[in-house]
């Protein structure tokens, strides 16, 4: 559901740290200034994953938006490595995956990395205002497993890993289709990674 | 027996977001747009050497993933700043190098995944071509360079977005 612009709702941005992960200078600047617009005024750019790690270690941030498109490394590689941060703060930040690549695969690839939501590129303001709305909305609890840490991934019943028993009474048995289909839309996408509606 | 918790974890954003001041989701947007178009001519400007960037990259035999990130830039600066055949062409060339694996991150132990160098070069000309001023006012010209792309996809990868 699109974001009501008459709402009367105030988000307040001013403290809020936001880490933006990109490897184009350009695209940082197309984030840096929309959450400027919205308010911010703690973001942190990095360009590479090793600046973007090395600002973990020392910031506790609010928000992480990633492109995990990298020349030389793998942005969901940064997610994961995250996701076992050692400062808890971090570990649990929300984070937002914008990506050009809206393929079934690639927003799963983000889903079980750890990342809260997948926003396919281009941004625009709005898309990304309402990411950030609905993760203040999200209600899911923070799983730490041996093969996963993030967002409780099982909002919708797609049945327990091929081949492992089902763990809770209501799981059922699907098979899930393989990667390499067509692009989704937004909505699609969203439907992936936590369906709900935005009510301000 | 494998650890595993799950907890709530405590949003700090959304205390931070709700906190007294801040402004109305549509002022907030209407200022983002508004900072975006400060930035429209650095950005669109930079559009021409990331071109020639995407073009030497893959050249390279090994410029694989450097090449889908380079398509991916300009998709997302074109989508930005609403450069629509722009962000077509861009957007095509993404799907036609996800295709051929370009946007998994490299391994030590695999090879760099082959690429279609012909098609990913049919797709900078068209970036090119774009950029060209008297194209501008043309939309026929663009129309058909886009079915010209869509037609090297279907070719190689099936149908482009």
């Amino acid at each position: 559901m699109a974001l009501q612009l008459d709402s009367k709702t105030r988000l307040n941005f001013e403290h809020a740290a936001i880490l933006l992960v990109e490897q184009s200078p350009h695209g940082l600047e197309v984030l840096q200034q929309i959450l400027t617009g919205f308010g911010a005024r703690r973001c942190v750019r990095a360009s590479t994953i090793e600046a973007a790690q090395q600002e973990i270690k020392h910031t506790v941030f609010d928000l992480v938006l990633i492109d995990p498109a990298f020349s030389d490394a793998d942005g969901y590689d940064f997610i994961r490595w995250l996701r076992r941060s050692e400062t808890p703060a971090n570990r649990t930040a929300p984070i937002i995956v914008l990506s050009s690549n809206g393929a079934k695969s690639a927003i799963l690839r983000a889903r079980n990395a750890g990342a809260n939501f997948f926003l396919k590129k281009p941004i625009t303001p709005a898309s990304l205002l309402e990411r950030i709305v609905w993760i203040t909305k999200d209600p899911r609890q923070f799983v730490e497993a041996a093969q996963y840490a993030g967002p409780d991934r099982r909002f919708r019943f797609e049945g327990p890993p091929p081949g492992e028993a089902p763990r809770r009474a209501d799981d059922i048995t699907t098979k899930l289709d393989d990667a390499g289909q067509p692009n989704l839309s937004q909505s699609d996408i969203d439907a992936l990674l936590k369906p709900q509606k935005v009510q301000l | 027996m494998t650890a595993f918790k799950m907890y709530k974890a405590e949003l700090r954003l959304t205390k931070l977001l709700k906190a007294p001041g801040g402004r109305l989701l549509s002022e907030q947007i209407a200022a983002a747009e508004q900072r975006l178009e400060q930035v429209r001519d650095s950005c669109v400007a930079a559009l021409d050497e990331r071109i020639e960037a995407l073009s030497a990259a893959a050249g390279r035999p090994d410029g694989a993933r450097e090449t889908y990130a380079i398509a991916s830039e300009i998709y997302g600066l074109a989508g930005a700043f609403n450069l629509e055949d722009m962000t077509k062409a861009a957007g095509s060339l993404c799907d036609l190098l996800a295709a051929c694996g370009a946007d998994e991150a490299p391994r030590a132990d695999a090879p760099a995944p082959p690429l279609l160098p012909q098609a990913i070069q049919v797709h900078v000309e068209a970036m090119r071509t774009l950029r060209r001023p008297e194209l501008s006012a043309d939309p026929q010209a663009r129309a058909a360079l886009l079915q010209g792309l869509a037609r090297v996809v279907a070719r190689v990868s099936g149908p482009a977005r």
